[in-house]
């Protein structure tokens, strides 16, 4: 038997992350028993430990897939995702990083071979669609939180000009088929909410001073905002806007400049930074 | 470098009475910056960290000393040093003027895969050899000595030649690291590896040691693991007792990491070292019987991610 740290590492870790693998039972080839456990019960620790730890880590970076799906399946996702796709970086913040994607991959309806009515492939395809759209939307706001924001620019003021106006940092933009911010804070407040129904919604998350807020947009915003964070300047995305969206130039001024409009609005919730310091 | 700078091994003050910073006691700590001796941030927290921990770890750094302590340095692995890993914790350690950077003599993962466990490595020369190797790199890249602690272990491995303690005491003579003593880690391996903890604890180079850590863990009947989710215990506080004794004072620190109460009560169970040391509180010893309050899972995790839920706003 290969004795040297390498092998012993590589052994362990393949029982840790591959459970189902022949090395738990090789446990008393590398490891002592005590005089209470044996040699692969107290391995098996190490083995509860990895998933119970993991999995309590999924559960807290997407708090409102987990309640749409109940914890027990959520869990057993988790871990046929992490059998996918190990962990690879030194912060657990990256965990979650590749779940939606794993979602989106792994769904069963993209190619079951089964047959099944209309109905019954339509209503899963939608709960498929919106477990991995509120994945997308919980990893954006969790990987919000911690991403570099405003916080040390200055961040414009209803005296700022237009064409000083810059989308700050920590702004996060997102279309879903579904009120996923209903559902979201229906979670948070304690609720059961049922799969909402579909809907286009757009949402907008912006972090101020270290604190997430959540806006819903018009599909009118939304292309504003998304024009300006593509580069073009304030009054370029209006008129792109109008432009876009077969809406009249005059109204969409008028939304932008009046009192208590989208502008002023949006200021205080602090999406944009002054770029004239 | 083969040996450390001598100036940078001059004797390490007793800084008192400290808690493990965790996110959910940010709150409290920025509006009542309360009387605590000093923290202990976990490192891979804020060593990225854009956002809100960031801002945290430096305003809690201008009014108290704070230790960077991290969890995923795999020391101990026979895959190649994170190079970027050590380059930002040297930022971080040097822009919050950290008072020592300390990790576990583990290993995480092999293969460029994190597990974010503690995973115990044998006691062997070949491990010695290779831990002393990176120690010395570690200490290149971050300009300070190390301090490594002792994890707690479930398991032993044949092919071990040394005890723990020996281990220790080699890897700090050859490195000039520091040791970080969690007394509670030596209650759990003692108990789980049917080893005499008093034994252990004399046999340990206590000359090295500037830390201590006290946690609370959970009885299994047939092995204790170590869930930092409950109060110390009596059996600890004892063990504590007897190394305060032999050292004669060394900074303490308590982890809370599961079922976290609110900031006043861990500062209520570290408060209790004084008493325990002094002599005017006497631990009543365990005889052994689980205790199964806790979680059950070892060095819970979940305290690492912040509850995004919980501190957004509304539309």
């Amino acid at each position: 038997m290969d004795n040297t740290l390498s092998s012993l590492q590589r052994q362990m870790q393949q029982a840790l992350i591959s459970p189902g693998c022949d090395t738990g039972k090789q446990a008393e080839s590398f490891i002592r028993p005590t005089s209470r456990l044996s040699a692969e019960a107290c391995l098996s620790i190490y083995q509860r430990s990895y998933c119970s730890r993991l999995q309590s880590c999924m559960r807290e970076q997407f708090p409102a897939l987990c309640h749409a799906l109940g914890a027990s399946v959520f869990n057993d996702f988790s871990m046929d995702y992490l059998s996918r796709h190990p962990s690879t970086c030194y912060t657990l913040y990256e965990l979650g990083r590749l779940f939606p994607d794993y979602l989106k991959a792994t769904r069963p309806d993209s190619n079951s071979g089964q047959e099944s009515s209309e109905q019954e492939y339509s209503e899963q395809e939608i709960w498929i669609d919106f477990m991995v759209q509120m994945a997308s939307f919980e990893r954006k706001m969790f990987a919000l939180f911690d991403a570099p924001g405003h916080e040390g620019q200055r961040l414009a003021t209803n005296d700022t000009d237009d064409k000083h106006l810059c989308l700050q940092p920590a702004v996060r933009l997102g279309r879903y088929d579904f009120p996923l911010m209903d559902y979201y804070l229906a979670v948070r407040h304690g609720a059961s909410p049922d799969l909402p129904p579909m809907k286009i919604t757009h949402v907008l998350l912006v972090r101020k001073e270290y604190r997430i807020h959540i806006l819903t947009l018009t599909p009118a915003h939304a292309t504003f905002l998304a024009a300006v964070r593509n580069g073009l300047s304030v009054t370029d995305a209006l008129a792109y806007t109008a432009d876009q969206l077969k809406i009249p130039h005059s109204g969409v001024l008028q939304s932008w400049h009046a009192s208590k409009g989208v502008r002023e609005v949006w200021l205080s919730a602090g999406l944009f930074i002054d770029t004239q310091q | 470098m083969d040996t450390l700078d001598q100036s940078l091994l001059s004797p390490v003050p007793d800084l008192g009475l400290g808690l493990g910073l965790r996110n959910c006691h940010f709150e409290h700590i920025l509006t009542h910056w309360p009387e605590v001796d000093w923290f202990e941030a976990i490192s891979e927290n804020f060593m990225d960290s854009g956002g809100r921990p960031g801002y945290v770890i430096r305003a809690i750094a201008e009014r108290y000393p704070v230790a960077l302590h991290g969890v995923s340095m795999s020391i101990g692995s026979t895959d190649p040093l994170d190079v970027d890993y050590l380059r930002k914790l040297k930022r971080l350690a040097d822009d919050i003027g950290a008072i020592w950077v300390s990790d576990h003599v583990c290993w995480s993962g092999i293969n460029g895969v994190y597990t974010h466990d503690l995973l115990p490595l044998p006691f062997t020369e070949e491990a010695l050899n290779h831990v002393i190797s990176r120690v010395r790199q570690v200490q290149d890249c971050l300009d300070r000595p190390l301090v490594l602690e002792n994890p707690s272990s479930y398991v032993q491995f044949t092919q071990s030649t040394l005890s723990e303690p020996e281990f220790l005491r080699q890897l700090s003579d050859a490195t000039g690291c520091r040791l970080l003593l969690d007394v509670n880690n030596v209650y759990v391996t003692c108990f789980n590896h049917d080893l005499d903890p008093i034994a252990y604890l004399q046999d340990f180079p206590m000359d090295a040691v500037v830390q201590i850590h006290l946690a609370g863990h959970t009885h299994c009947g047939t092995h204790i693991i170590d869930t930092h989710d409950q109060p110390v215990s009596d059996a600890v506080w004892a063990l504590y007792r007897r190394v305060w004794q032999q050292t004669g004072g060394i900074s303490t620190l308590l982890e809370w990491d599961g079922n976290i109460p609110d900031f006043d009560r861990c500062l209520t169970e570290v408060n209790k070292a004084r008493r325990y040391r002094s002599g005017t509180m006497e631990p009543h010893i365990e005889t052994g019987s689980a205790n199964q309050q806790g979680s059950g899972v070892p060095t819970p995790l979940d305290f690492l991610i912040p509850d995004i839920m919980a501190t957004m706003d509304e539309e």
